[in-house]
């Protein structure tokens, strides 16, 4: 059991925990290790004296069992442990009649209840591998649905699992059935917590440090066993080479330590800053033999600091010698600063070296708080991006001055919040820790810029998008345009493959009203029509599917939810179709049995696309293919897989997880309409400030569209908008809602007015026609409002023929 | 080497084998159940399929099952064979005549009545001189892999309700699919699930992967389980 080693929030798990000690000895023969061997003592005791009919020790030894925290299958599997070994079968038969006739104590009866909950587990556990391993999926599936539906004590799975070398067979076999698979995923993170938890068993990690000193061969042992902990080993080893009571396990604990390997690295380059400098020589030398070039700008740091002895000093620089003789390049690294800022970017790009391991839901972040190595939980997506916020946070510590670093950290923060899982928190952050945006904001354009760059050029929509945020209310003109390095990221990304990313580029930057021409200051018009679309949230997708029966089922149902939708049997034809009828894409769905491509080829063809890349791509699986495409599927979190019969929900759900994942701006309706109106009412402040830079006739057509939706304030501002488009195409529409009877009055008064703006902007522009329409308006409409703001229309275009005289005339009274 | 294998014969060399976790069958037949017979082990044939240029691989089994009821029985046989990863194939019914064909051919003496899969299907009348000689065919699998297993089914009457443990009354039982333009309903959400009584025949196949192109693989265990 963990518990909260500090104040704060979250799941902040320190190592201090492990040194207060819970037992633990893995004894293969039984399989009874961590704790279960504490529980077996108690257990053992309990049964004993229930055999002696001593009701007073067993409920003394019940209740000391409840306080060692057994679980219902781990009570499960110490009553089944007991009637193997025979002697003590007898009072499990006992202990369960007495419990049948209420003779147990309190303790001895929530043990009797717990036994009863885990024998159920039990059952389910035993039954599912059992099923598996005959080919009866469903039942298995059933069986481990219901048990990790109870939150299985993983220790106790792991421990069951282990009896038969075949359940891990059955496990392996059947990690992407298309029936189990989901299950047996399940069953397999519940089997690694389990790992986890030994792994990191205090108990165990003692007493392998203590075997160190014995001979040859339990040395090696130990160190296996310790290798098997990782970076759970070296906080209790520092620990041991600190206490002078220990001194004479210090020599084996030295040659030890960086036997470890690279798992014991995070958590000893951490405790480098220890001011112990006779432990501290010790770890430095373990540093530099594992061999890993992350160590170097820790080493560097220590070398760098005023503080630090020349002994240690001395130590740092044979350290760096070593890692130089296995091949780190050293003197590439710089000083620390550029160091820190150099092994900050390697986390950014996900370098694998560094990664965490992504079988596991969570991963370790190492401080060293009050003299010891404390862990904190992170969950594993987000590892790389705290990892990299830290070694941005010591550059910076060497270097306040270092703004790469201070943007790269700004876009690290921003991934962070992206990636982190629905229903976790990060545990690394303090409370009111603030959003990525928050950051941003406070960083100023010049560091938004830098981290939007960063964006860009890896295609990141979460991170651009915290980023042009920022932007917007933090930017002037000419710093939304050129970062200190000179690019243009802003600008850039109105190339954006995420359309969300797009618009709100083009929305920050016409409103920050440029006024000269700028790198890709094209694509700003044709973005804000894209934008003038979006009223209503149109998804756009495109099934590639040789099969029209089951292209036009996945059609339908993406249709039905609100997707506009390309159908194509081959993918190059399909995207050659999208590229003419679409702006963008929000999902493409793959046919299994597509050919050239097939399925694989078209996945890595759009991956290496830019355009595409952020994307979700859904693979349909078709019959006799599901095992390979889920496998495919699994190989990219942009990836996932559907069958024919799932229902349309299950299709949505997943391009909704992956769009989340990737933190693509997913469109709803009301944002699009939001959007959309946003485009039209920049588009007019543009023409109202008469900014020669934009054709605003390119967005004409889009503008006319606007008229036709549904959203009143849309339809006024695109009008507004269209009065500065100069042409009869954009004059016309706005006049032919004005003089629909249909309409409301509040919308052609506001037709009118946007008709009196285009003829003091650009003159009159309407067919003869239409101006006999409007004098006929002006002298006959009844309504004096609208016939009010007709009248304004018509005076401002100004008209030659003095419709004015015509009007009196009419209405000539004698 | 054809063994011809009579199940009653083979259960008694199963002491040392382990026992099936699970439910298992009654100890004794509480309902109707026919004697099957078969040739151990499954068998390897090639043939070349119309429109092929390679031989394409066919493993089968040789029966004989015989309704030593006192009643006509339906005779539904379901041949699985479960592989060592897991995987389970099974019997092609609607195998091309060819390949039947050739099996029969070579078996003429020892199996002179041998009828095609889809023939055997159907009923079963009593006594040995209706038994039928037919045969389970699967492709795509190899059955020279290390470890397999062939599951029997319609040979017992005997089945068995397990509880769903993951059974959800809150949920429908039941979810329409679409299946080739018709709306289907699929048990998402069984109560109960039904077992079988089964004949299970476990395979082993010593020796490399090489090795195991040129031997045969070894049958170490024959029982009844629920599946």
């Amino acid at each position: 059991m963990r518990s909260t080693a500090w104040t704060g929030t979250g799941r902040r798990v320190a190592i201090a925990i492990f040194l207060a000690g819970t037992a633990a000895h893995a004894t293969a023969q039984d399989f009874l290790s961590g704790k279960a061997e504490t529980q077996w003592e108690h257990w053992r005791t309990a049964l004993q004296a229930i055999l002696d009919r001593d009701s007073e020790a067993a409920e003394t030894a019940f209740g000391e069992l409840l306080t060692a925290g057994t679980s219902p299958l781990r009570t499960a599997l110490l009553a089944e442990h007991a009637v193997r070994r025979g002697q003590l079968a007898g009072a499990v038969l006992l202990f369960e009649q007495d419990a049948a006739n209420g003779a147990l104590g309190d303790n001895g009866q929530q043990i009797a209840d717990l036994l009863t909950n885990g024998r159920e587990r039990l059952n389910e556990l035993d039954d599912g591998f059992w099923f598996a391993s005959i080919g009866r999926f469903d039942v298995a599936n059933a069986n481990f649905e219901a048990l990790l539906g109870h939150s299985p004590d993983p220790v106790a799975v792991l421990a069951f699992v282990d009896r038969d070398k075949r359940r891990r067979h059955v496990l392996s076999s059947l990690v992407s059935h298309p029936v189990i698979g989901q299950s047996i995923r399940g069953m397999i993170r519940v089997v690694e917590r389990g790992e986890l938890a030994l792994a990191a068993d205090p108990r165990r990690i003692r007493e392998n440090i203590e075997r160190l000193a014995g001979p040859p061969r339990v040395y090696n042992d130990a160190v296996v066993n310790l290798r098997a902990s990782g970076e759970f080993a070296p906080p209790l080893m520092i620990q041991y080479l600190q206490d002078p009571q220990e001194r004479e396990l210090t020599r084996v604990i030295v040659r030890a330590l960086p036997q470890i390997d690279r798992p014991a690295l995070n958590p000893l380059v951490v405790a480098l800053r220890m001011k112990d400098d006779t432990t501290n020589q010790y770890l430095i030398d373990a540093v530099g033999q594992i061999g890993y070039a992350q160590a170097v700008p820790y080493l560097l740091a220590l070398r760098e600091d005023q503080e630090t002895s020349s002994q240690v000093r001395s130590r740092v620089d044979q350290a760096l010698s070593v890692l130089a003789q296995n091949g780190v390049s050293v003197s590439a690294w710089g000083g620390a600063a550029d160091a820190f800022f150099r092994l900050a970017e390697m986390y950014y790009r996900n370098d694998e070296s560094l990664m965490a391991d992504t079988r596991k839901d969570v991963a370790n972040v190492w401080y060293w708080r009050d003299g010891i190595l404390q862990n904190i939980e992170v969950p594993t997506p987000i590892f790389d991006e705290v990892m990299c916020m830290r070694a941005c946070e010591e550059s910076l510590r060497h270097n306040p001055d270092n703004k790469p670093a201070l943007a790269l950290w700004l876009a690290a923060n921003l991934r962070r919040e992206a990636q982190l899982p629905a229903d976790t928190e990060d545990a690394t952050r303090p409370e009111n820790f603030g959003s990525g945006v928050y950051y941003a904001q406070s960083a100023g354009p010049e560091y938004c810029l830098g981290a939007l760059a960063r964006a860009v050029e890896r295609v990141e929509p979460a991170v651009a998008l915290g980023c042009i945020e920022a932007l917007r209310s933090t930017a002037g003109t000419e710093s939304l345009l050129t970062d200190a390095s000179g690019t243009l990221p802003l600008a850039e990304a109105l190339s954006f493959p995420d359309r969300l990313v797009r618009v709100r580029a083009a929305l920050t930057l016409a409103n920050g009203n440029p006024k000269q021409a700028f790198a890709n200051s094209q694509n700003l018009m044709p973005v804000l029509a894209e934008a003038l679309q979006l009223s209503g949230g149109a998804q756009r997708a495109l099934v590639v599917d040789p099969d029209d029966e089951s292209a036009n089922r996945v059609a339908d149902r993406l249709r039905e939810n609100g997707y506009v939708v390309q159908i194509s049997p081959n993918l190059n034809e399909g995207l050659r179709q999208a590229r003419e009828t679409m702006p963008t894409l929000d999902a493409i769905v793959l046919g299994s049995d597509i050919q050239s491509p097939n399925v694989a080829g078209a996945v890595s063809q759009l991956q290496g696309e830019f355009q595409f890349a952020s994307i979700p791509i859904i693979l349909l699986a078709k019959e006799g293919q599901q095992v390979d495409t889920r496998r495919l599927a699994e190989s990219s979190d942009r990836l996932a897989a559907v069958t024919v019969e799932d229902g349309p929900g299950v299709l949505l759900d997943e391009i909704n997880r992956i769009a989340e994942s990737i933190g693509k701006g997913m469109i709803t309706a009301e944002l699009g309409t939001d959007l959309a109106i946003q485009a039209a009412q920049v588009l007019r402040e543009l023409g109202d400030r008469d900014n020669p830079l934009f054709d605003r006739s390119r967005a004409r057509e889009a503008l006319v569209a606007a008229l036709k939706t549904d959203v009143a304030e849309l339809r006024i501002m695109a009008a507004e908008a269209l009065a500065y488009v100069c042409s009869a195409e954009a004059q016309e529409p706005v006049a032919a809602v004005a003089f629909d009877d249909a309409e409301n009055e509040t919308i052609r008064i506001a037709m009118f007015d946007a008709l009196a703006i285009a003829g003091k902007h650009c003159k009159n522009q309407l067919s003869d026609e239409t101006i006999t329409k409007l004098v006929s308006f002006v002298k006959d409409q009844p309504a004096s409002e609208l016939r009010e703001a007709a009248s304004r229309a018509l005076g401002a275009l100004n008209l030659p023929s003095n419709p004015a005289s015509e009007i009196i005339r009419s209405r000539y009274q004698g | 080497m054809n063994i011809v294998a009579p199940l009653l014969l083979l259960f008694s060399a199963q002491s040392a084998i382990e026992e099936p976790a699970g439910p298992r069958p009654a100890a004794f037949p509480i309902t109707w159940e026919f004697r099957f017979d078969f040739v151990s082990p499954p068998r390897r044939i090639d043939v070349i399929l119309p429109g092929d240029s390679a031989p394409t691989t066919f493993w089968y089994l040789l029966y004989t099952v015989t309704n030593t009821d006192a009643r006509t029985r339906k005779w539904y046989p379901r041949f699985q064979v479960v592989t060592d990863d897991l995987r389970v194939v099974e019997m092609d019914v609607g195998i091309n005549p060819l390949v039947f064909n050739a099996i029969k051919q070579l078996h003429t003496r020892t199996f002179p009545d041998l009828i095609h899969p889809s023939k055997a299907i159907g009923n079963l009348r009593t006594g040995a001189d209706n038994a039928i000689e037919s045969v389970a065919i699967w492709r795509d699998v190899d059955l020279s892999s290390s470890r397999f297993k062939i599951y029997v089914g319609g040979l017992s009457g005997e089945t068995m309700l397990v509880t769903n443990p993951a059974f959800d009354p809150e949920k429908p039982e039941t979810r329409e699919i679409d299946r080739q333009g018709r709306s289907v309903a699929v048990e998402v959400n069984p109560k109960r699930f039904t077992l079988r009584k089964t004949l299970e025949i476990r395979y082993n196949h010593p020796g490399s992967a090489a090795g195991r192109a040129a031997s045969e693989p070894v049958r170490y265990v024959t029982r009844w389980v629920m599946r």
